[in-house]
C-alpha cells in the first residue's frame, strides 16, 4: 500500500465518525483510534484527533501519515457518518456466491437492510451476511477469499 | 412425489417437489428470500442438474436414482459462532438414517459432514446459513444421498444399493430421512449438544487411528491420530507428541 493511499484512508476514517478501525492484510496492519469521542456541535471547529497510528509495513512511511487529520469543520459530522458492516464470525470472506457469479455488493451500490452483501465460510458452512443498514457502499475493506476475524469491518456504508 | 411417509412434527410436512431443478439449495434460498415458508419445508427433486457441493464443486446424482433434497430451518437459538453444532446435529441425523439400512459399525461420519461406508462416500451435505448480525436467521441444509445409482464418475463413491444389492423405494427412504433429521434437530434445540457431540465423535472417521494426512498449505505429509474436534469444528490431530488443529481445506486425508 502506498503512503498516499494510507493517508487517504486515514482521512477517510477520520471523517467517517468511527471511533476505532483495524485493518489487516497480508502486507500491513493498520490501527486507527480516535481520542476525542464526543462531537460537540456548538463548537465552531471540532478537531477530532486521530492517533495513534500503527503501521506495520516494510515500506518507508513519510511523516505525513502520523500528522493529525483536521476535520473540515462543522459540516463534516453530518456528511460523513459512515457505518461499518462487521464480520459476525471468524472465517473466509467471499464477495460472491461462487467463483463465476458477480459480487453481491460493489462500491457505489445502494444496499437495503436485509440485503446479502457477502459470504463467510467456516468449516464448510456457508453464511450469507445480511446488512443491518441501508445506504451506499463506499468501500470494501477486505480482499475476496481472505480470512476475517470476529468483528472485523468488511464494508463501509454511507447511510444517508 | 407429492407426499412422503413420515411421522414428523415439521420436517417434510410442507413438501415442495420439483421434477427437475438446478439445485435444491438454490431453490430453497429463493422461496425463503422474501417471505418465510414453514420451518421444516423440504425442497425435493428427482433430477438435480447443477447440484452444488462445497464452493466451486458439484454434486453428481443420476436422475430418479438418488435422494437430493434441502430442508429449511430457522435455528434462532444458535449464534453464528455455534454453527458447527448444527453441522454436528445434521451429520448425526443422517448417520441415524443410514444405520437403519447398513451395518452401523462400518458407517462413519467423515469430518466435517460426509457419510462414509468404510472408505467410500455415500452422502454429502451443503449447509448454507443466513446471518443477521450474530444470529442465525435461516439455515438451508442440502443433502445428496446415493441410493440406487450403481456407477459413479467419482471413484470413491458408493450407494446403498451397491452395498446391499437391493433396490429401494425413494419415497419410503425420504420419510425415514426426515424423521431422523428432525429427531437430531430437536435434540439440538433442547440444548443436548454434548450428547450429539459425543455421538458424532464416536462415529468420526479415523478417530483414534494412526493415519496419514497432507497439510495443503505446504503439501507436507505427516502421520498422526485424530483426537477430536474443537468447539468451532476444527479437526484436532496429534502428531509428533503435540496436538495441532486444522480448518476445513487446510488438510487432506490420505
Amino acid at each position: 500500500m502506498k503512503a498516499k493511499e494510507i493517508q487517504d484512508l486515514i482521512t477517510f476514517i477520520a471523517e467517517s465518525g468511527l471511533d476505532e478501525v483495524n485493518i489487516e492484510t497480508e502486507s500491513f496492519k493498520l490501527s486507527v483510534k480516535r481520542n476525542n469521542l464526543t462531537f460537540d456541535s456548538s463548537k465552531i471547529q471540532p478537531s477530532p484527533v486521530v492517533n495513534p497510528v500503527v503501521v506495520n509495513t516494510p515500506q518507508v512511511i513519510p511523516p505525513q501519515v502520523t500528522t493529525t487529520v483536521e476535520s473540515k469543520g462543522a459540516t463534516s459530522t453530518d456528511e460523513s457518518k459512515l457505518i461499518a458492516i462487521k464480520s459476525p464470525m471468524i472465517g473466509t470472506f467471499y464477495r460472491a456466491s461462487s467463483p463465476d457469479t458477480p459480487a453481491f455488493a460493489n462500491v457505489g451500490d445502494d444496499i437495503k437492510a436485509g440485503q446479502v452483501v457477502c459470504i463467510i465460510e467456516a468449516m464448510k458452512l456457508f453464511n450469507e451476511i445480511e446488512s443491518e443498514i441501508s445506504g451506499k457502499i463506499v468501500k470494501v475493506l477486505v480482499e475476496n477469499a481472505s480470512p476475517v476475524e470476529y468483528d472485523q469491518p468488511l464494508f463501509l456504508v454511507d447511510p444517508s | 412425489m407429492d407426499n412422503i411417509q413420515s411421522n414428523t412434527l415439521f420436517v417434510g410436512r410442507n413438501l415442495v417437489y420439483l421434477p427437475t431443478c438446478h439445485s435444491t439449495n438454490t431453490y430453497a434460498a429463493q422461496i425463503t428470500a422474501d417471505n418465510k415458508v414453514f420451518e421444516g419445508t423440504v425442497v425435493l427433486t428427482d433430477c438435480q442438474t447443477a447440484g452444488r457441493g462445497q464452493r466451486g464443486n458439484g454434486w453428481e446424482a443420476e436422475p430418479y436414482q438418488n435422494i437430493t433434497l434441502s430442508v429449511v430451518f430457522y435455528p434462532h437459538f444458535l449464534k453464528a459462532h455455534q454453527q458447527f453444532d448444527l453441522n454436528i446435529a445434521m451429520a448425526w441425523g443422517i448417520y441415524l438414517f443410514f444405520s437403519q439400512h447398513l451395518p452401523p459399525e462400518r458407517l462413519k461420519i467423515k469430518w466435517s459432514n460426509d457419510i462414509f461406508f468404510e472408505d467410500r462416500k455415500i452422502c454429502g451435505m451443503l449447509i448454507e446459513n443466513t446471518l443477521k448480525a450474530e444470529q442465525i436467521e435461516k439455515s438451508i441444509v442440502g443433502t445428496g444421498i446415493n441410493v440406487n445409482q450403481t456407477q459413479f464418475f467419482y471413484p470413491k463413491a458408493t450407494s446403498i444399493q451397491m452395498i446391499t444389492k437391493q433396490a429401494y423405494d425413494l419415497k419410503v427412504l425420504i420419510g425415514q430421512l426426515c424423521d431422523c433429521i428432525e429427531q437430531s434437530y430437536l435434540l439440538l434445540q433442547q440444548g443436548k449438544i454434548d450428547q450429539l457431540r459425543t455421538n458424532y465423535l464416536e462415529k468420526l472417521y479415523r478417530m483414534g487411528e494412526k493415519s496419514f494426512f497432507v497439510a495443503t498449505e505446504n503439501e507436507h505429509y505427516f502421520e498422526g491420530v485424530i483426537t477430536g474436534i474443537t468447539q468451532e469444528g476444527k479437526l484436532a490431530i496429534e502428531t509428533n507428541g503435540r496436538i495441532e488443529t486444522f480448518s476445513f481445506k487446510t488438510i487432506r486425508f490420505l
